[in-house]
């Protein structure tokens, strides 16, 4: 083997990798286990049985059959029947249930004398994901029961109840969600997290190998070992994060396409593309980032930064373009922005293979500005001992 | 070192850290204001919508315009067929298509069943949900005139007409906390527990492995280390987390005026509780890491399955028994619902009675654990 080179530094980062059980660990171990539990914990794909409280002062004929139609649901379950609201928000405060579900009394009589009261469900907006689920599910079993009454209504003018539901249901709302039309919560969550958690552990890999460097004052043994050239030093030195998250992130792919035969509409190959791209992408940050601080605490406080908080900025949940200006600004100088419709558009929508052109261009210019960054920094660094060191 | 004189020393100690003091004193500040920039305001508004309007009535064009008049969505245009708009919603210029049927409006004065389509993207789960309501509603809204205007034709009286114009609706939909639904409101009351936690933990933990690294400050130096000399260092890091959860209850939530102050009292003594549970962890992260960088690359990750494991986001009753346990080792499960329970909530102190004891739980374990790992760590140095 040569004593000096690309494969000599290779050989010396392996080594140290070697001899040092925590940097494999957050090399390989720790992101491997935190992609393991963050698919299973979505694994239930649609949340199911969500508790809630049901008050009923009317006990009638018609809300019971209510409280059936409500408990029928596969969204709900009915935990609490408290006899007072004021009993039932206790009820809410303590956790154990999401919402109250108030039937009036004379709910029943009210509607059939024309006069009707209306069903009421409060619920908690703090739990935005769930009060949706609730909301819409209560609403369906409600309606359910208000449409019957409606169709029994209209029936009177004729042509029987086939008719009339016909009539009722003129003009419609057709609402269909194309692209995971269930909106099952582990190809959302786990499809969006999984990545990004990667592109995070990559940064965080990356920046400890290069900071590390700096820390233990090992720069001239780390270049010497390459025979001098940046360049040399730092394929060889990051080729091992490379490669690892390279493999974990067509792992990633091979997971959602393979394992839960979630087949792309659009191309596997487009998006294993765009995912290894964005791993690449991680290491020039990496790179940027150890360049500007030379100091590898403050590395990874930068990390925790601009990376970290990524994910908020992204419009995975909330829309980009609801933010305010500020927002969508800085989102746009994030990676995992323009990550992202590029896998849900491979991945979930068959966008086209313009549309991920198009899409791969700011991701491929965060490999070329860092670098542009990065590369002048180091090179000046490398040669001022004085530097090195810092914590 | 008594009590007292460890606390002194510990909290000069974080303040005299050149580097570790921003994490202590001013990070909790800058992500107060940075991280909920993109919920600032707070509902879903101006996602893009095609029209693609193959009828091209005075009706298709009202229910364009009353588009236009809804906050939550924005007409960014026309397509003259699906498949144009599908290709730009597949990948995600846009939120969602609005298909005016051929014929619509001769179909609905005639009564012939029709449908407005819309499609929303289930790539975007939130965005989509804003975009078929706010749509939705629109139709719903024609769609009630079209039917008045067909019974009066078949001879409803025109006073029945109005009453049931006049009934309310059969169903209401009403928040009981973060009245505004809104959606900072939801993820910065939890989130900002997250952070103080995360920051302080990396903090603690680094100040802590520095101080193994050169076997100094009140654990590692020279000097005997007893209970109090652990007690006042765990209160003296618990002082900063302390701060740092007032800052939030206190201050942040009313500056950014997001939903707070329910049971205040109640919140400043589960801030104290808290704060001695995470000091106390960020204690043994240290002794255990026993180097000043390794908290950084350790905890830096772990903030996103930490807010997940939670269970405000996806909630616990969808997650598998196995995570849920392992999530009530992190003083964040139970923080984030207590402090969400306590300051938008209003709950008493007895309905928060579940998170109380996970915290005082893992105040237990954890300082239990930070005695233990000191003891090893400083065996370890004398040999």
């Amino acid at each position: 083997m040569a004593t000096t080179g690309l494969r000599a530094v290779l050989a010396r980062e392996l080594q140290y990798l070697g001899g040092q059980p925590w940097d494999l660990a957050l090399l390989l171990w720790f992101p491997v286990a935190t992609l393991v539990l963050l698919l299973w914990m979505f694994s239930s794909g649609i949340p199911t049985g969500l508790p809630i409280a049901v008050v009923d002062q009317d006990h009638s004929s018609g809300s019971r059959e209510l409280v059936r139609r409500l408990a029928s649901m596969r969204g709900l379950a009915v935990r609490a029947q408290p006899p007072s609201l004021e009993a039932a928000r206790s009820v809410v405060r303590s956790g154990a249930v999401y919402g109250i579900v108030h039937i009036p009394a004379n709910w029943e009589r009210d509607q059939l004398r024309h006069a009707p009261q209306p069903v009421v469900l409060y619920d908690n907006a703090q739990f935005s994901l769930v009060a949706g689920i609730i909301g819409g599910d209560v609403r369906a079993a409600v309606t359910s029961m208000a449409v019957e009454r409606l169709v029994a209504s209209e029936a009177r003018f004729g042509g029987g109840f086939a008719q009339a539901a016909m009539r009722l249901n003129g003009v419609q709302a057709d609402l269909r969600t194309l692209f995971n039309p269930s909106l099952s919560y582990e190809a959302y969550f786990a499809g969006m997290l999984l990545p990004v958690a990667l592109h995070l552990f990559c940064v965080i890999a990356a920046v400890s190998a290069l900071g590390r460097e700096f820390r233990d004052r090992s720069v001239d043994a780390w270049l010497a070992s390459a025979g001098g050239g940046l360049p040399r030093a730092l394929a060889g030195k990051l080729a091992p994060v490379g490669m690892v998250y390279l493999l974990l992130s067509l792992g990633i792919v091979a997971t959602f396409a393979g394992w839960r035969g979630w087949a792309p509409a659009g191309s596997l190959v487009l998006w294993m593309m765009a995912i290894a791209v964005l791993m690449i992408v991680s290491v020039t940050i990496a790179i940027m980032l150890v360049g500007l601080t030379l100091n590898l605490r403050r590395a990874l406080s930068l990390t925790g930064f601009y990376v970290a908080t990524g994910l908020a900025f992204s419009g995975f949940s909330y829309p980009r373009a609801a933010m305010g200006e500020v927002a969508q600004w800085w989102g746009g100088l994030l990676p995992y922005t323009h990550y992202l419709p590029v896998q849900q558009g491979q991945w979930l929508g068959g966008a086209s293979a313009g549309t991920w052109a198009h899409g791969m261009v700011p991701l491929l210019a965060f490999i070329a500005v860092p670098l542009l960054v990065g590369l002048p920094l180091l090179a000046r660094a490398v040669r001022q001992p004085a530097r090195w060191g810092a914590r | 070192m008594t009590l007292w004189q460890a606390l002194v020393a510990t909290v000069g100690s974080a303040l005299r850290d050149r580097g570790l003091v921003i994490m202590f004193v001013v990070a909790v500040p800058i992500y107060s204001f940075f991280y909920p920039l993109p919920y600032s305001t707070q509902s879903v508004r101006n996602v893009a919508l095609l029209v693609v309007d193959l009828d091209a009535s005075p009706m298709s064009r009202d229910i364009v315009s009353r588009l236009s008049a809804v906050a939550s969505v924005r007409v960014g245009g026309r397509a003259s067929a699906i498949d144009e708009a599908r290709g730009a919603l597949a990948g995600g210029q846009i939120a969602g298509i609005v298909v005016v049927p051929e014929n619509f409006s001769r179909d609905a004065a005639r009564g012939t069943p029709t449908a407005v389509t819309v499609f929303g993207t289930g790539a975007y789960p939130v965005q989509d949900k804003a975009v078929l309501g706010s749509v939705g509603a629109v139709v719903q809204g024609v769609a009630g005139e079209v039917t008045d205007a067909r019974l009066a034709r078949q001879g409803t009286p025109a006073a029945a007409l109005l009453q049931s114009e006049r009934a309310g609706p059969a169903f209401i939909d009403q928040p009981l906390y973060n009245l505004a639904r809104g959606y900072g409101s939801y993820v910065v009351a939890a989130v900002s527990i997250l952070i103080v936690q995360q920051v302080m933990l990396m903090a603690i933990a680094s100040l802590v492995g520095t101080w193994v690294e050169g076997r100094t400050g009140t654990l590692f130096g020279p000097q005997a280390v007893g209970p109090g000399t652990l007690l006042g260092t765990i209160a003296g890091f618990a002082l900063f987390v302390f701060l740092g959860l007032l800052y939030f209850i206190g201050f942040a939530f009313w500056f950014q005026d997001y939903p707070r102050g329910g049971n205040f009292a109640g919140a400043v003594a589960f801030a104290a509780l808290t704060a001695l549970t995470v000091a106390s962890l960020g204690i043994a992260l240290g002794a255990w890491f026993a180097n000043r960088e390794r908290a950084f690359q350790v905890l830096l990750a772990t903030s996103v399955p930490f807010l997940f494991m939670g269970g405000i986001v996806f909630p616990r009753e969808a997650m598998p028994v196995p995570i849920n346990a392992l999530a009530m080792l992190v003083p964040t499960t139970p923080g984030i619902f207590g402090f969400v329970k306590l300051n938008q909530m209003g709950a008493t102190w007895s309905e928060i009675r579940p998170e109380f004891l996970n915290m005082t739980g893992l105040l237990l374990l954890y300082g239990g654990a930070a005695w233990w790992a000191v003891r090893v760590r400083r065996r370890q140095a004398t040999e």
